[in-house]
């Protein structure tokens, strides 16, 4: 009896110590998973003067991308974003944080335009709504608006077919 | 003769004096960076100070929205001034914010299905120790009373 207590102790370290080893402690799991896209209200940055509201996130599964101009590693994602759309059946829509309009529309010129819409929230404050902590982030959403997974870091072929496009098929079936 | 005792007198006190001004002073050498808000009750300020200190800033991780210059701690910063001026309570605050962001924005977790473990174990613990020292105490009681 005297020796099983201090083992017992071990294993329920071990346990923890294991579980903390597989964890990424950068990641940090989103509340709004599951739940509708705050409401939000925003210029397009592509057509000045039209206003962009949740309703562009319905009747079709929308991968949200979160970028800006001064950010370097947003351009590592850019070839695999400007190939996205040709071959699956997402829509991608971009959200530009804290840039400026001139900057922001002469990064589109230089990388090409992956977008069919662009938020653009230079104050950053639909973006605290949303959870956004670091660019690039990336957001699916699904035909009802919403939110059903979300990407920190650039968007790889990889995670999107792993994480994203299984996704979208288990939830189409 | 007087005057040189002074001068030792005076030396053997200097580093601890210099040493405990420092340690006194030091806060004020600290960069306060949300000088631009300005309240109009005290009440609100000490609300406003009390959200910032509490919330992480998720950039610098181990900082919170006080000391954190990270433009996404200057948003948030603002944001949560603006809530203040709106009349918005303390907790109202925090509870969007971790609405938005989890838990972990916060470094006082709240009470629920995950964290209750967290707080309820130093409780535990203390429970656990004590009825074990009960148990000893009651077993040398009765080896005692036996001799």
């Amino acid at each position: 009896m005297r020796a099983i207590i201090p083992f017992i102790i071990l294993l329920i370290l071990v346990f923890f110590f294991w579980r903390g080893l597989e964890k990424d402690p950068n990641l940090l799991p989103s509340p709004l998973i599951n739940h509708k896209v705050p409401e939000f209200s925003e210029i397009d940055l592509l057509k000045n003067k039209s206003i962009l509201k949740n309703e562009i996130f319905l009747r079709h599964w929308t991968l949200l991308v979160v970028w800006s101009s001064w950010c370097l590693t947003c351009a590592d994602e850019q070839s695999f974003l400007l190939n996205l759309e040709k071959k699956h059946k997402v829509t991608l829509f971009g959200l530009n944080y804290r840039d400026e309009l001139k900057s922001a529309q002469q990064w589109l010129r230089q990388k090409g335009n992956p977008y069919q819409k662009i938020i653009f929230d230079p104050q950053g404050l639909f973006a605290i709504d949303l959870g956004v902590y670091g660019v690039p982030e990336s957001y699916l959403i699904d035909p009802q608006g919403i939110l059903r997974y979300k990407h920190v870091g650039p968007l790889t072929e990889n995670i999107w077919v792993k994480q994203m496009q299984t996704l979208i098929d288990k939830r189409s079936k | 003769m007087k005057s040189d005792k002074l001068n030792r007198n005076f030396l053997t006190w200097l580093v601890p004096g210099v040493f405990i001004a420092t340690i006194f002073f030091v806060n004020l050498t600290q960069a306060e960076p949300n000088e631009i808000y300005s309240f109009n009750s005290k009440q609100k300020r000490f609300q406003f100070e009390e959200v910032i200190h509490e919330m992480r800033c998720l950039v610098c991780r181990n900082q919170n929205l006080a000391d954190s210059n990270a433009p996404l701690a200057n948003d948030l910063r603002l944001v949560i001034y603006q809530r203040i001026l709106r009349g918005e309570s303390v907790d109202q605050i925090k509870n969007y914010l971790i609405s938005r962001y989890g838990d972990f924005i916060s470094f006082k977790p709240m009470f629920s299905r995950i964290t209750f473990f967290l707080w309820l174990s130093p409780f535990i613990l203390l429970l656990a120790v004590l009825s074990i020292l009960l148990i000893k105490f009651k077993k040398f009681d009765a080896r005692i009373s036996k001799n």
